[in-house]
């Protein structure tokens, strides 16, 4: 894991968040098996950043439910892949719920996040200098994470 | 002779087990067969009965003293008599078991064993013959372990080489063992002495010690304890002390315990010195504050690393349907909508009307002005036809 896999990761969250949709898809498509996973501790690092600082440690179910429910019905189509109790579990285990943390599989869980981090940046018409921080932020925990589990 | 009366009724006996019917049960019969004495005096005598009902003056007088027979006519006790004399001859209880048992499978009689009982008898008198003399429990219990325990074992006799005085060696061993041993003390005793030993010895100076050569029992009183009873907030503090203990090697370690109040022990510690003290909350932030987010976040990646495949795949899915949504949602300016509009601030111009609106009007007053237009034609048309 380089640090041009996390970079490469950024990118393509980065086009995604920005409504950049066209550069998101090829990108994505391109990512190999190390971007990949880089892309997936990134995009964990994103949202748990975000959903911590919009809900806070261990908030009350009532906010989760309100959110998700409200994201849900700004994007039907989306919320016809996604219920909504994936989308509270992940909010959940990211907030500090650590019982929840590996209790959906991969593509519910990456799907679940993608949709969220999403919906969360889109709620207050978060600028793109804002989503910059919150992926150079990610970016940081990412690569630090890898140099702690290459050193295990 | 008085005709004899039918004998009473003989219960049926089974085969090789004779049984006698009590003279009282003969009696019982004849009452309710109801003798012939006591008959009405209106029914005409049975000639088959002849004169059974009457007493036959002389030979068993009712009014002889100690006759229990006196409502009976002399042919009832005829009768009686008769039926006695066919019972056997009375049995012992003895004899009568003996009978019972024969012909049951478990008869000793009736199998090679019918000597067992005399022959068990005389063998055990024999065996008890056989048996050493009487002896105490010491002695068997010191032959025992002199049976079962070899020389060099456990066995305090090994003092002794000669096997015939084994015994009295294991005993002048144990005596020898005891002779060493404090004198005799009491259990508040040997408490208070341990609790000097351990609340003895004081200084500040901590053990750090990690070349293995830890520190073993303290054994030496090196100053009285200093009580240090009042902490930082007016709170009782701990009073710590030292004491000597010796390494592995042999030297001489200081070991500082410290001995909390009650106030400043950890929950549940109710041991006389404490066990551990509270930790404050700086301590227990720095024990698990960050740590623990690291390690929640950590946990969180190794699962998205582990399954980063189909992470990248539900991200993807999620995300095609997440343009599909962002491209539909209708928007002033031709692009969609924000996902929350969070304010809204009140136009200050009036709003334009809408473009679609004007079009529809104006499309209907052309069409309009077409009809008129098309209407006065044909009517000025249909003049001209008039007049010409």
């Amino acid at each position: 894991m380089t640090n041009t896999d996390v970079d490469s990761a950024v990118a393509v969250l980065r086009a995604f968040l920005t409504r950049d949709f066209s550069t998101y898809q090829s990108l994505r498509e391109g990512l190999d098996a190390s971007q990949r996973q880089a892309f997936a501790v990134v995009l964990a690092a994103a949202f748990t950043s975000a959903a911590t600082r919009r809900f806070g440690e261990k908030p009350p179910a009532a906010d989760v439910i309100e959110f998700v429910a409200e994201a849900r019905a700004s994007y039907p189509t989306a919320a016809g892949i996604l219920s909504a109790e994936d989308a509270e579990t992940v909010i959940r285990a990211s907030t500090g719920d650590d019982d929840l943390i590996g209790a959906l599989d991969g593509r519910r869980s990456g799907a679940a996040q993608t949709a969220m981090l999403f919906a969360l940046t889109r709620e207050n018409g978060a600028p793109a200098a804002a989503i910059d921080a919150l992926l150079a932020e990610a970016a940081a925990q990412a690569e630090d994470y890898f140099q702690r589990r290459a050193g295990r | 002779m008085a005709p004899q009366p039918a004998a009473p009724p003989f219960l049926s006996r089974k085969p090789r087990r004779p049984w006698r019917c009590p003279v009282s049960e003969v009696y019982q019969a004849s009452e309710i067969t109801q003798p012939a004495s006591e008959a009405p005096a209106t029914a005409p005598p049975d000639a088959s009965s002849g004169p059974a009902s009457a007493d036959n003056p002389g030979s068993y007088p009712d009014d002889a003293p100690g006759d229990d027979f006196a409502g009976y006519s002399d042919a009832d006790i005829d009768a009686i008599l008769a039926a006695e004399d066919q019972l056997p001859e009375p049995r012992t209880r003895q004899e009568a078991a003996a009978d019972t048992w024969d012909g049951t499978p478990d008869d000793p009689a009736g199998s090679d064993l019918a000597s067992e009982y005399d022959g068990d008898v005389a063998a055990l008198l024999a065996e008890e013959q056989q048996l050493p003399e009487p002896r105490t429990r010491q002695e068997a219990a010191a032959a025992t372990w002199d049976d079962t325990t070899p020389p060099g074992d456990d066995d305090p006799g090994t003092f002794s080489a000669n096997p015939a005085t084994e015994y009295d060696g294991d005993v002048a061993a144990l005596l020898a063992a005891e002779d060493q041993l404090p004198e005799p003390r009491t259990r508040q005793e040997a408490a208070a002495a341990t609790w000097d030993d351990t609340n003895s010895s004081q200084d500040d100076g901590l053990d750090t010690r990690t070349d293995g050569s830890g520190p073993s029992q303290p054994d030496t009183v090196t100053e009285p304890p200093a009580r240090n009873n009042e902490g930082e907030n007016g709170t009782p503090g701990p009073t710590e002390g030292q004491v000597d203990g010796h390494a592995q090697n042999g030297t001489d370690v200081p070991v500082t315990i410290e001995y909390l109040p009650p106030e400043a022990r950890t929950v549940a510690d109710t041991t006389p010195t404490g066990i551990g003290r509270k930790p404050t909350g700086a301590e227990i932030l720095d024990m698990e504050g960050d740590d623990r987010t690291e390690s929640r976040l950590d946990r969180l990646f190794d699962e998205m690393v582990k399954e980063a495949g189909d992470v990248s795949d539900g991200s993807g899915a999620i995300g095609e349907a997440i343009v599909i949504d962002d491209r539909s949602a209708p928007g002033p300016s031709g692009h969609s909508q924000p996902y929350h509009a969070t304010t809204r601030t009140a136009p200050d111009h009036p709003v334009p009307p809408d473009p679609g609106a004007s079009d529809a009007v104006s499309s209907m007053t052309i069409i309009g002005v077409a009809a008129a237009v098309a209407l006065r034609h044909a009517v000025s048309a249909l003049r001209k036809e008039h007049k010409a």
